[in-house]
């Protein structure tokens, strides 16, 4: 086991190395977009201050530009635009690690401006959305991808190649738009922003305290509505994954399928079908597996563009929205979460590795996010 | 290095395998439409994109013809296109007449509007002629005509004054004609003079319908129940005047319809299918700019990384992986945010977080290759370090790299389009993500301007899948192992 132990803290280290390596660019680059924007906020809030100055006739000119650097100095102060930008950046840091996130001006998601509340919420919806969308997907996905496995070179084959590479090459957020003008503008079925949700969810929470509907009722009018809103782009995110889903599946069974244990198993009569989702997807699962845990784990981060179209009120649309509004501790917030997430799941997904198979430990170059 | 007999054999193979000759027509079609696009395309529209002044006659929001087959398909006629109309100078007594004769097809319908502009110059009292030829022969006065006493003045057109004016006149005719005084002065008596009463009631048609009336065929029913004639229609405009040295110049004839085109306009009236065909090359520059870079620079990093081992991989290999590590999308929307928005700066960073994903795997190849037996040879025989990494190992890994450039293209294309949608592109360039954002912002979806968003995204799936046909077809025939 000291092999174990030493692949182990071998990993922990890197993890560690990369995550911190990430911090330090996060940091940096965040410092350096608060510091661009708030500058500008503070020159203008003092051009505004000196002409305001400007009309009181009871000030010498020299009297007048005192005031001025007074007011910017305070100013500079207030936003935290004094010290130098490693310091800023070491402070930015800090907070991260430690997660005192603070406050937003104003909260963009959910009822809260704290920063933390606002991911929360956000990473809350994006889960809701993504982790239905990818066992949606993933289902349907392997499924397809044995039967094309089983039948290689057949025409359910072929369609899974090809719908792999063609949604390969269609962006998310295009086809959201077409779901929206089809279902939204054409036929009318859902409504065009799911922001609503929540609204839509109180009236309920509100009926129900009134008495006006019993509780079963309010589930069912509760999944509904869910339902409802997220109906598009839940569908849109499993159209475009459900190809590359099938196309792995039936690569990793297909290499199975030319493995010995299989044609051991054929060899003594097992049925084809029980060597098929008996034997070679028990073998074929740990990489699809693997898959599956980093295909959920990226997904944290939201769709940036997919939640803005459809105004799903997710991790992505809140780094939109706080990117428009210079919101910086909310945007490295957004974007540390996601990494340390990531990170934490990459090494638990190596750490049961090892634990499984002994092959896998020592070689640090394994390491193989997403 | 392959021998000139292995590269026609693998291309054989390639164009033999169905997804390569797919890649490889679509490539062809997309790479001579990017290059030909002066030819192809209209490329003062593109010169003018931004130039709104430009687009100012062209329908707004209108979808493409072949999707409104009852609306009137919008012609412009310039001045340039001399073969559209006729130009003449005469005199008729002491007046100096500079005539002008367009010719328009009017089909499916009438024009919403008719814009005409002339350049004119003179410093008499000038008057002005018009009038529509039909296909049956018919003159349809839109002015005093020559018979008549007076003859109409420019200011009462044009709005400028008669005597003297120096500069570009302007006129919608429709909204010129659907007036009840020029519908009594001159439609009506156009229309009893062909047998068809004219009441009060049908005054008051014609003073808000004349300028469909004028596009009628002539039956008593004109008024009542009015039927399109369709054909090649002249509008004949003299400029007469008392000035000898008067100048003239035909600058344009705009025919507008409720439909545009090929692919329709956008809120600007900008012809969408201009746009849509000139981001090819965009689309072309930047994925195969993009994918040859951060191939190239990520499979010579890996294979140094693998080739020397030790220490230097050790700290290679996590940079690489650090990279690899951050999300891509946010940071490049944050920087593309900071940045200037400038195309080259988005290729840039691109390639600095595009590299990597190459390296990993070139690293690992460059660790077995190094291993060989001719590479211990070459080294026994006193070949240098970059001798052997391009001489043993580079040309090992190229049938990967080869592979890789093509399939690193979508990538790209994709994420430049996705940049851009959020508006962070160059606003100078026209790419197909920057149309999508223009549609976003003009609200297209809830509009239901289908037009406008399903070409850009049609056209950037195309040259998705072109690159990803070639890349799976070239990792068939490369790499005979992965065949099933």
């Amino acid at each position: 086991m000291a092999g174990l132990g030493r692949t182990l803290a071998i990993q922990a280290i890197n993890s560690l190395i990369i995550l911190f390596v990430i911090l330090v660019i996060i940091s940096a680059m965040f410092v350096y977009l608060n510091q661009k924007q708030l500058e500008a906020v503070v020159i203008e809030a003092t051009q505004m201050f000196v002409r305001n100055l400007e009309r009181n006739p009871n000030l010498t000119p020299e009297q007048k530009e005192q005031l001025a650097k007074a007011f910017e100095y305070n100013m500079r102060v207030r936003f935290g635009l004094i010290g130098s930008p490693v310091e800023r950046i070491f402070n930015l840091m800090t907070r991260l690690i430690t997660l005192d996130l603070g406050n937003a001006r104003n909260a963009y998601l959910g009822a809260s401006t704290s920063v933390k509340d606002q991911i929360v919420f956000a990473l809350k919806n994006t889960i809701i959305l993504f982790t239905t969308a990818t066992i949606i997907s993933t289902i349907i996905g392997i499924l397809l991808g044995m039967s094309a496995a089983r039948r290689a070179g057949s025409i359910l084959d072929k369609a899974v190649s090809f719908a792999a590479i063609l949604s390969s090459s269609i962006p998310f957020w295009w086809l959201g738009m077409l779901m929206l003008l089809a279902f939204s503008f054409k036929l009318g079925w859902f409504p065009y922003s799911a922001k609503d949700v929540y609204v839509a969810v109180a009236r309920l929470q509100a009926m129900l305290q009134a008495g006006q509907l019993d509780k079963l009722t309010y589930f069912l009018k509760y999944l509904y509505t869910w339902a409802y809103y997220m109906a598009l782009p839940l569908i849109t995110v499993v159209i475009l994954s459900i190809g590359s889903w099938a196309y792995v599946t039936r690569n990793i069974v297909l290499s199975k399928l030319t493995e010995d244990f299989v044609m051991t198993a054929r060899a003594k009569g097992v049925p084809e079908r029980k060597v098929l989702y008996g034997h070679v997807l028990r073998a074929a699962s740990p990489p699809i597996v693997t898959i599956i845990a980093l295909s959920l784990i990226s997904s944290l981060g939201g769709a940036i563009i997919t939640e803005t179209v459809f105004g799903w009120p997710g991790m992505g649309l809140l780094y939109w929205v706080s990117l428009l509004n210079g919101e910086a501790m909310l945007l490295a917030a957004n974007v540390y979460v996601t990494v340390l997430l990531f990170i934490i799941v990459v090494f638990a997904l190596n750490f049961i590795y090892a634990i499984l198979d002994p092959r896998v430990r020592t070689d640090a170059a394994t390491y193989t996010p997403r | 290095m392959p021998s000139r007999k292995r590269i026609k054999e693998i291309f054989l193979l390639f164009v033999k395998s169905k997804m390569g000759l797919a890649g490889l027509i679509l490539l062809i079609i997309l790479a001579s439409l990017a290059v030909l696009f002066p030819v192809v395309g209209d490329q003062e529209k593109i010169n003018n994109w931004r130039n709104y002044e430009y687009w100012i006659d062209y329908p707004k929001k209108a979808p493409p013809c072949w999707a409104q087959r009852n609306s009137f398909p919008t012609q412009i006629i310039a001045g340039e296109d001399t073969e559209r109309y006729e130009h003449e100078v005469f005199r008729v007594d002491d007046l100096t007449v500079h005539s002008y004769i367009v010719r328009f097809i009017v089909e499916r319908n009438t024009p919403a509007s008719m814009n005409l502009r002339l350049n004119v110059s003179y410093n008499k009292t000038t008057y002005v002629y018009i009038a529509i030829v039909r296909p049956d022969g018919q003159i349809v006065n839109l002015t005093n005509s020559y018979e008549s006493p007076t003859l109409t003045s420019m200011r009462t057109v044009f709005g400028v004054s008669s005597s003297s004016y120096n500069g570009t006149v302007y006129k919608n005719l429709a909204s010129y004609i659907n007036n009840p005084q020029i519908a009594n002065l001159y439609i009506s008596p156009w229309l009893e003079a062909n047998n068809i009463a004219v009441g009060s009631t049908e005054l008051s048609v014609l003073s808000s319908k004349g300028s469909q009336i004028i596009f009628m065929k002539l039956t008593s029913a004109i008024l009542t129940n009015p039927e399109l004639l369709e054909g090649e229609y002249k509008l004949r405009v003299d400029i007469i005047s008392r000035d000898e040295s008067v100048s003239t110049g035909f600058v344009s004839l705009s025919l507008i319809g409720t439909c545009y085109g090929v692919l329709g306009t956008d809120v600007y009236g900008r012809d969408l299918s201009q746009a849509v065909l000139y981001g090819i090359r965009w689309a072309l520059i930047i994925g195969l700019l993009v994918a040859f870079v951060s191939t190239l620079a990520g499979g010579l990093y890996g294979i140094l990384s693998g080739y020397y081992g030790g220490l230097i991989d050790e700290i290679l290999l996590r940079i690489a992986q650090i990279i690899y590590s951050i999300p891509v999308l946010p940071l490049l929307i944050i920087l593309s945010y900071m940045l200037k928005p400038s195309i080259w700066n988005l290729v840039g960073l691109l390639i600095a977080f595009g590299w990597p994903g190459t390296a990993l795997v070139t690293r690992s190849m460059a660790l077995q290759l190094k291993e060989e037996t001719y590479v211990e040879a070459a080294r026994a025989f006193g070949a240098s370090h970059g001798r052997i990494i391009l001489k043993y190992i580079l040309p090992q890994t190229l049938p990967y790299l080869f592979a890789s450039m093509a399939l690193g293209v979508p990538g790209a294309i994709l994420t430049e389009a996705a940049v851009s949608f959020l508006g962070l592109g160059d606003p100078t360039k026209i790419t197909w993500g920057r149309i999508l954002n223009e549609a976003q912002a003009s609200m297209a979806t809830v509009n239901g301007y289908w037009w406008w968003v399903i070409p850009p995204g049609l056209m950037i799936m195309v040259a998705g899948t072109t690159f990803i046909f070639i890349g799976y077809a070239l990792d068939t025939v490369l790499n005979p192992r992965l065949k099933r």
